[in-house]
C-alpha cells in the first residue's frame, strides 16, 4: 500500500481503538511528552547531580534573541525542585504546561479505563480558535522573555 | 552506567569533548547508513518504525537519511519545535520531514 494512502486509511482514532492506551489526540499526546518532561524534570538531576539539561536556546546563541520557550527547561527543573519563584521567573507558562499534562493525565487514564468518551475531531471553527489561543501565548511568553533578558 | 559515571562522562574535559564529537559522527554516519537502506535505525527498530519517502513508499537512501539527519538543524532552530511538531502535525512529520518529504510510519 503507497505511504500517502496509508496515511489517507488509517485514521487515527480507528487504530486507536485497538490498544489500551494510544494517545489518539493531540492534546493527549501532548500531555504523554508533558509526563515524560516531568519525569526528566525529577530524574534527571537526581541521577546527575546538575540542576538542568543545560539546553541551550540555538536562536539566542546564534543571534541574541530569545524565543518563545526560552527558560523552559530551567523552569521545569526547578518547578520539580519545588521552587516555584525561581521557576515563574524564568518562564511563567510552564504553570500552563504542567496544567495541560495533569488535565490530559487524568483524561488519558479515564479514557483508557472507559470512563470517558474518546476523542472526537475538533470542528474548524475550534481548530482555529485553539490556533489563535496557541499564538496569542506564545506571543505573550516571547514579550515575557524579551523583556527578562532587556530588549524590551 | 554509574551515577558517579555519568557525572564523569559530562565533565567539561577536552578528552570528553573529543569523545563526544568522534562518538557523535560516527553515530551520524552509521544512521544515516542504517536509515537510508532500510528505514530503521536502532530506536524504530525497537518501535518498529519506518523512514519512508512520502512519494514512493521506499527507503530513502543513505545519502538523502544523511541530508534528513542534517535537516533537524532547523527543527532546533525554531526552539526546538520541529521536534514536537508530529505531535500534532496530519502526517506527524518533523520539519526535516518536510523538507526531504519522507514520513516516519508504523510496521504491518
Amino acid at each position: 500500500v503507497p505511504v500517502r494512502a496509508r496515511l489517507v486509511t488509517a485514521t487515527p482514532v480507528a487504530r486507536c481503538r485497538a490498544a489500551v492506551v494510544r494517545p489518539c489526540s493531540a492534546p493527549e499526546r501532548l500531555g504523554l511528552s508533558g509526563l515524560a518532561a516531568t519525569a526528566a524534570a525529577f530524574g534527571y538531576p537526581a541521577m546527575t547531580g546538575r540542576a538542568g539539561l543545560g539546553l541551550p536556546c540555538p536562536l539566542r546563541t546564534l543571534t541574541g534573541v530569545p524565543c518563545p520557550l526560552c527558560g523552559m527547561s530551567t523552569a521545569a527543573f526547578r518547578l520539580a525542585g519545588g521552587h516555584v519563584s525561581a521557576a515563574l521567573a524564568a518562564n511563567p507558562f510552564v504553570l500552563l504546561l504542567g496544567g495541560l499534562t495533569a488535565v490530559m493525565s487524568v483524561l488519558i487514564t479515564l479514557r483508557s479505563l472507559g470512563l470517558a468518551p474518546p476523542p472526537a475531531r475538533w470542528t474548524a471553527a475550534g481548530q482555529r480558535r485553539a490556533r489563535g489561543a496557541v499564538a496569542v501565548l506564545f506571543a505573550a511568553s516571547w514579550a515575557f522573555q524579551l523583556h527578562r533578558f532587556g530588549w524590551v | 552506567l554509574t551515577t558517579e559515571g555519568i557525572r564523569c562522562l559530562n565533565r567539561p574535559t577536552e578528552k570528553n569533548r573529543t569523545l563526544r564529537v568522534r562518538a557523535g559522527r560516527t553515530t551520524l554516519r552509521r544512521l544515516a547508513a542504517s536509515q537510508g537502506r532500510t528505514g530503521q535505525s536502532w530506536g524504530k527498530q525497537a518501535l518498529k518504525l519506518r523512514l519512508l519517502s512520502e512519494s514512493t513508499g521506499q527507503p530513502i537512501g543513505a545519502g538523502m537519511a544523511f541530508v534528513r539527519d542534517l535537516a533537524h538543524i532547523v527543527d532546533s532552530l525554531a526552539c526546538y519545535l520541529g521536534w514536537l511538531w508530529p505531535l500534532w502535525d496530519a502526517k506527524r512529520q518533523t520539519f526535516a520531514d518536510k523538507l526531504v518529504k519522507t514520513v516516519v510510519t508504523a510496521e504491518g
